[in-house]
């Protein structure tokens, strides 16, 4: 019998779509099976092979389940957005208008499992945001889409109180992001100061220690990086002060100056640990001293004066009280290997 | 040097101890913890509740506990009360205190026993209406009062009454009322208006609790225990105010007189809240002080800022600033200053590390900075 070529060709394209259809049911209840013996890994290997393929509602689930199992979050979003619009595209855009319009939605109205996918999507999002170590524009992106589901949700009234305490996570770790961005910062202070210099009066018999007590102020400002956690600057000033110098009150010698002039300037950086939403911070300083004063001779020629290094190290703490852009700050610093301290207190505010 | 450590040792302990700072939790009274409404002795349940769980770190606690039990667990010897009427406190406290470390001048260590208290509180009706607080402990004498003043004493011993949530009347012996009640009473703040640790007087306490205004007037007949002519007689008024919801200021005016001297003494402070446990606490004040034949009249001016910082619970860093004037029409002032560590393991338990640096600003001397810093324990049961 001949069988005509139109005929055969037909036949061909039968036995074809029949070889097809069966292997897309054998493929789908592999999916199934991959899914039940908790291998999502050949769940996902599968539907990355096909993913236009016509699943089951219930393969879809397992497929999307897997998905989120495995961390694949956008993978999932995409199967769910296919899955809205090719089975809830009305329901969607109805929602899409009614949230646009400001109108109250009746939840009952919309399917049950449209609202799960809402969900997922928004868990997607949320565990993406997750991710995130650092802000970025990809992170802003997917913080507005994650709003948008959070919103359906919210007018949709489904799992309320998860959505809140999922929201609240978000925006936990999006203010933790927020929080760990360094900033410039700067600041003008003014402080009053003190600090002890050493000197020693040469005499022909032996020398005597003096002792030095200056007060001033030390006008200046501090720039640096800070986050919500830590600050790190570069702090600097200008002193100008006097003070009074005689022998330790221990001393039999008489040697006594008052308001003798004393200039100099600070400058080193320092470390702030801050501890409260407020701004106060506690840190440590590390900076440099050098001060410029001036003794009389004594009269009689047996006795000079020989002053002492004027450049010191000091290693200091360091404490500010933020209120707003102004700050109330104190510093007490000991001087590297040497008994001297130095304090100051005083107001700055930021820029 | 004996002597000296045992003055500052007298000066150091403290019979009270309240803690001021923690206006910077929120605790604007005083009354919220203590059963003296000016604060300090005792805690009330409340205030053991609140050291045990905010104040204290949480990290020896067994991790399965919640705050809950851990409050269940802050009464006497670790246990819940079973009546709501007695309660018992026992509180010790010791330190080392170190002078002029590692200076070239020499060194002096030595532990000093400071405070062993043991306390009793019978209370009644809602909201503990009437309280009753006796306090007896031990106090190290200075050397120049030994035999004269004994180590063992009533440290307080009072009744009160709150006639409503707003107003309450205490009379017994009591701690003078009068301005910051900082833990330091070393400070000269406290110093200078004789407000010490054996400072307490008999007396007659009327506090009034509003919305924004605290008020104390407080009517005393110096410590009966004393010889009369020592007793310093008198009264004194202090009043707050709460500002933006968190902070307090206040103002302070006493007056008292012995046979010896006369003090009229008034302060001005500020207690400001600076969120999760960071506070500063400030004062200013004058004593006028004139003696029975003129011969050390004057008038004392001081200041104090006191800072803290709380990185974590149960951890605090402290600023104490003074300021004093031993006269005011002379130009000599001394300016001390004292960074600390406050630490709070456990509840009742309390560790304290303060250095203290003291410099003397004058036109004639200029001297070198004295130094000295404490190492203390503080146990409460």
């Amino acid at each position: 019998m001949d069988v005509p070529v139109a005929d055969a060709h037909m036949a061909m394209k039968l036995i074809f779509l029949i070889a097809l259809f069966l292997w897309s049911g054998v493929h789908a209840s592999e999916v199934t099976q991959a899914f039940k013996a908790r291998d999502f890994h050949q769940v996902e290997e599968l539907y990355k092979r096909n993913p236009d393929q016509s699943y089951s509602p219930k393969e879809l689930v397992y497929i999307s389940f897997s998905l989120r199992k495995l961390g694949l979050y956008r993978q999932d979003i995409e199967l769910s957005i296919r899955l809205i619009e090719e089975k809830y595209s009305t329901f969607h855009t109805q929602l899409l208008s009614e949230v646009a319009r400001g109108e109250t939605i009746d939840g009952e109205a919309y399917p049950e499992a449209l609202k799960v996918l809402y969900w997922n999507l928004m868990k997607d999002y949320g565990r993406i945001i997750q991710s995130y170590e650092k802000q970025s524009k990809l992170l802003d992106t997917d913080h507005k889409h994650y709003l948008i589901f959070s919103k359906f949700l919210s007018e949709l009234e489904f799992r309320e109180g998860k959505v809140d305490r999922f929201n609240d996570r978000i925006l936990s770790h999006l203010r933790r992001l927020e929080d760990t961005v360094y900033r410039f910062s700067r600041s003008l202070s003014f402080q009053y100061v003190s600090w002890q210099t050493e000197a020693t009066l040469a005499g022909p018999a032996k020398d005597t220690g003096l002792v030095i007590t200056n007060s001033g102020v030390c006008a200046g400002g501090e720039a640096g990086w800070e986050n919500a956690f830590f600050h790190f600057y570069v702090d600097g000033c200008v002193i100008a002060g006097s003070g009074g110098v005689s022998a330790d009150a221990s001393s039999p010698v008489t040697y006594q100056q008052s308001s003798v002039p004393a200039y100099g300037a600070k400058i080193g950086p320092g470390a702030s640990m801050i501890v409260s939403s407020s701004g106060s911070r506690i840190g440590v300083r590390l900076p440099i001293i050098y001060t410029y004063q001036t003794l009389q001779d004594p009269k009689s020629d047996n006795y000079s004066i020989e002053q002492n290094d004027s450049l010191a190290y000091i290693a200091s703490l360091y404490s500010r009280w933020q209120f707003k852009t102004w700050y109330f700050q104190t510093e007490f610093g000991k001087y590297i290997q040497a008994e001297q301290t130095y304090w100051g207190l005083g107001l700055g505010k930021n820029f | 040097m004996k002597r000296f450590i045992l003055v500052l040792a007298f000066l150091f302990s403290n019979a009270t101890w309240s803690y001021t700072q923690f206006i910077g939790h929120g605790y604007t009274s005083c009354l919220n913890c203590h059963y003296n409404p000016s604060g300090g002795g005792p805690l009330n349940d409340y205030g053991r509740v609140v050291s045990a769980t905010l104040i204290s770190s949480g990290k020896l606690y067994p991790k399965v506990w919640n705050e809950e039990q851990v409050a269940g667990s802050s009464g006497f010897l670790f246990r819940n009360p079973t009546q709501n009427w007695f309660r018992t406190q026992v509180n010790y406290r010791g330190f080392q205190l170190v002078q002029n470390p590692g200076s070239t001048r020499s060194e002096q260590k030595r532990w000093i026993n400071m405070q062993a208290d043991a306390r009793a509180i019978v209370k009644f009706g809602e909201n503990d209406r009437f309280v009753g607080v006796a306090n007896f402990g031990y106090s190290p004498v200075p050397e120049n009062l030994k035999g004269e003043e004994p180590e063992w004493r009533s440290r307080e011993h009072y009744l009160g009454y709150r006639i409503n949530p707003k107003v309450g009347v205490y009379a017994g012996l009591m701690d003078k009322v009068f301005g910051v009640k900082v833990i330091e009473h070393i400070a000269f703040s406290r110093q200078a208006p004789e407000v010490m640790q054996n400072d307490q007087t008999h007396g007659v306490l009327l506090h009034y609790l509003g919305e924004s205004w605290e008020a104390f007037g407080h009517g005393f007949a110096g410590n009966l225990t004393q010889d009369d002519d020592l007793r310093m007689k008198g009264g004194s008024v202090m009043v707050e105010r709460t500002a933006f919801d968190v902070h307090r200021v206040g103002a302070s005016v006493m007056s008292s007189r012995n046979q010896y001297q006369e003090l009229l003494s008034y302060s001005t402070h500020a207690r400001l809240n600076l969120k999760e446990g960071s506070a500063v606490l400030a004062e200013v004040g004058q004593v006028q002080r004139k003696t029975e034949n003129g011969s050390d009249d004057r008038t004392m001016r001081y200041g104090l800022l006191q800072t803290y910082l709380r990185p974590t619970r149960g951890l605090y860093f402290l600023s104490n600033i003074e300021y004093f004037k031993r006269n005011i029409t002379e130009s000599d002032y001394t300016v001390r200053w004292g960074p600390g560590v406050q630490l709070f393991p456990a509840q009742r338990l309390e560790l304290r590390f303060d250095a203290y640096n003291t410099r003397s600003f004058s036109p004639d001397t200029s001297s070198k900075d004295s130094w000295m810093y404490l190492l203390q324990t503080h146990i409460w049961l």
